[in-house]
């Protein structure tokens, strides 16, 4: 044990200054308490270093951005009235989302596969805009994207059981995005109806099977999800 | 139930963050942890592997603790983690960021360094006084695996959980009146000037206080040791830096209010309040005893039920607002993170928090040296401190994030000047 005169305080420390004046310390009787603390000084990241400066990433990002704008103002100074640059752009966040953001994001595979199916349909509802062909996209191919996802995720949940809970969400959620192209048929937007229709038939058969496999886990999983 | 039946159920088990909860994930970063801790220095060093076993004992008795935070649509809640929790030799800096992946999804941390034992928590899990709980029943376990002769009383929770007593109930909705609400409006509090550390450094000075001469001290100023403490840290930020100036803004110290002393509930997770108090300077010269007659005044007035009441209403009606309810996760996190930075911490000069004396049994007093108590690292402001006192001791604990020791060294000095036998600790040399 020491102490500071200045301060009139004992001071247990391995320092030969005292921590609050800095003044020299004197010894005094009586034995260290051996309760101290680590050192201080380590550093933890702060907010601008838990971020590495991924030089790949960036590159990425500007070539695909940089292209995206070339093509652009390509299209925009020989405009022969197709919007083509506008496919470049979709095809591109297409694959930034199919590609680029699980390398990044890396989450759960659910994630990713709903994230995906969400994105390709968007490419294909832009293409068919700039193309300007009749109603493909939201006839066939919308609805069999969201099948395929639903029996994608199902076969995720078969395969890996033990954490069926943790894709059971985005399950639920493609399910409900499978339902919307009957929307469309009730809107008039599609000329041929079954694919939509089957579409939510078969969101409407995988969710009456989580019900009854899934059991009444299924439904507390969507609670907690969703509570609010 | 069967014993594997009641597993199951376990791990079935989710929380809805409680209402103070909820703001701590939103402005989570590296700089601002949430973070706390409990931690208790026993007599002789820490053998790990018996703390790893009261660990995985304590962990199963407190199920609100033994979690995991995930994102809904909504809302975070936090549901059964199955990892199990490691303890770990303590790193320094002290109360850095709980980081998932290091604690397998767990939202806090159990360290030991010599005779040891830390808890350092996110705040979204418990307050102080539930993590304390938390802390005795880990020590109490740690000394009876280490063979002590240690009886549990009902200071230490053993056995099983007790659904009953409300331990992992949000007390906050129980107590919710809709029609009593408090205004929110505040002004904002002057901030302390001072040379920042590098980011992820915290300088800790701990002043251990016999608390008979400490309590009698403040008993002749007329006021409790919260009182006392609270004016003296006024004094302190005063004296350092706003003598003979003056500032327009007040100095005000937050002091957190343990409601479990107004309204009854067991609960192990947050439930407290806080009170802000302080006062502005105008240049003229400021003494002790006003500004503790001030601090006093207000303690005492908004420190009653009714008063307390209003704040929980204002915080739970914004909570459950129909709005607030439906806003998808995302738009909330950023609308918390923006408010709390423009308003949250400014609305304070530092915290104050006493969680008051620990109690545990007394075959287990002969064990344990002291408890300690200590807040992380302010963003915006330059110090926090946090008192507990145990067996006779007041442990009086500063976290400081810029170099200028001016508040610690005015506080101790007052109290050594007063008489008392001041004995300090901190984490650094004066030279470092
Ligand atoms: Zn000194």
């Amino acid at each position: 044990m020491k102490y500071c005169k200045k301060c009139a305080v004992s001071v247990n420390t391995r320092h030969d200054y005292c921590p609050l004046c800095a003044a020299g310390l004197f010894d005094k009787s009586g034995a260290d308490s051996g309760t101290l603390m680590p050192d201080g000084g380590e550093l933890y990241p702060s907010d601008g270093e838990s971020q590495t400066y991924n030089l790949t990433l960036r590159i990425f990002a500007f070539i695909t951005l940089a292209g995206v704008l070339t093509c652009v103002l390509i299209n925009i100074l020989t405009y022969t009235g197709m919007l083509w640059s506008l496919l470049v752009a979709a095809g591109t966040a297409f694959l930034w989302a199919a590609v680029g953001y699980p390398f990044i994001a890396r989450k759960n595979i659910g994630h990713h596969i709903l994230m995906d199916a969400v994105a390709a349909c968007v490419f294909f509802v832009v293409a068919q805009f700039v193309i300007k062909t009749k109603g493909w996209s939201l006839d066939y191919v919308v609805p069999f994207l969201f099948i395929a996802a639903t029996t994608l995720i199902s076969f995720v949940i078969l395969v890996k059981r033990m954490k069926w809970r943790e894709y059971a969400v985005y399950q639920f959620m493609t399910i409900v995005l499978g339902v919307l192209p009957v929307v469309s048929v009730v809107a008039g937007l599609v000329e041929i109806r079954w694919p939509s229709i089957v579409s939510a038939f078969y969101s409407f058969i995988t969710l009456l099977g989580m019900f009854i496999f899934g059991d009444k886990k299924y439904k507390s999983e969507l609670i907690k999800r969703f509570h609010f | 139930m069967s014993p594997e039946k009641k597993a199951h159920a376990n791990d079935n088990r989710w929380f809805r963050l409680d209402n103070a909860a909820k703001i701590y994930p939103p402005i989570r970063s590296a700089r601002r942890a949430g973070v706390f801790r409990v931690a208790a220095v026993l007599k002789a060093p820490v053998n790990p592997e018996t703390l790893q076993k009261a660990l995985n004992v304590t962990l199963s008795r407190f199920p609100s603790f033994n979690v995991r935070m995930r994102k809904g649509l909504f809302w975070y809640y936090f549901e059964h983690n199955p990892n199990g929790a490691l303890v770990t030799p303590e790193k320094a800096p002290v109360c850095r960021p709980v980081d998932l992946r290091e604690t397998k999804g767990y939202l806090f941390r159990v360290s030991y360094y010599g005779c040891r034992i830390s808890l350092e928590i996110f705040h979204a899990i418990a307050d102080g006084t539930g993590a304390m709980i938390f802390l005795k029943a880990l020590v109490y376990n740690y000394l009876a695996l280490s063979g002590a002769p240690v009886e549990a009383d009902e200071e230490i929770l053993d056995g099983q959980m007790s659904v009953a007593g409300g331990e992992v109930e949000d007390s906050f909705l129980k107590y919710y009146n809709e029609n009593r609400k408090a205004g929110r409006a505040e002004e904002t509090a002057y901030q302390m000037k001072g040379t920042r550390l590098p980011p992820g450094y915290v300088r800790i000075t701990q002043g251990i206080i016999p608390v008979e001469p400490f309590k009698a001290l403040a008993k002749e100023a007329g006021a409790t040791l919260t009182e006392y403490m609270a004016a003296l840290l006024i004094l302190a930020v005063y004296e350092s830096q706003l003598k003979g100036r003056g500032h327009k803004n007040p100095v005000k110290v937050s002091v957190p209010v343990n409601l479990r002393n107004f309204f009854p509930s067991g609960t192990l997770r947050n439930f407290s309040s806080y009170i802000n108090v302080g006062l502005a300077f105008n240049g003229e010269e400021a003494d002790f005893d006003a500004i503790l007659s001030a601090v006093r005044e207000q303690l005492r007035n908004d420190a009653t039920k009714e008063k307390l009441i209003e704040k929980i209403g204002a915080n739970v009606s914004a909570e459950r607002s129909p709005f607030m309810r439906v806003t998808p996760l995302f738009m909330k996190n950023l609308a918390l993170k923006t408010a709390y930075n423009l308003y949250g911490e400014r609305l304070v000069t530092t915290t104050l928090s006493n969680l008051g004396v620990v109690g545990v049994p007394e075959s287990m007093r002969e064990h344990i040296n002291r408890f300690e108590f200590l807040l992380g690292a302010p963003r915006r402001n330059t110090f926090s401190c946090a008192v507990c006192s145990f067996g006779g001791q007041v442990t009086v604990s500063f976290t400081r994030v810029v170099e200028e020791t001016d508040i610690e060294r005015f506080f101790f000095r007052y109290l050594a000047k007063k008489g008392l036998d001041v004995t300090i600790e901190s984490n650094y040399g004066a030279l470092l």
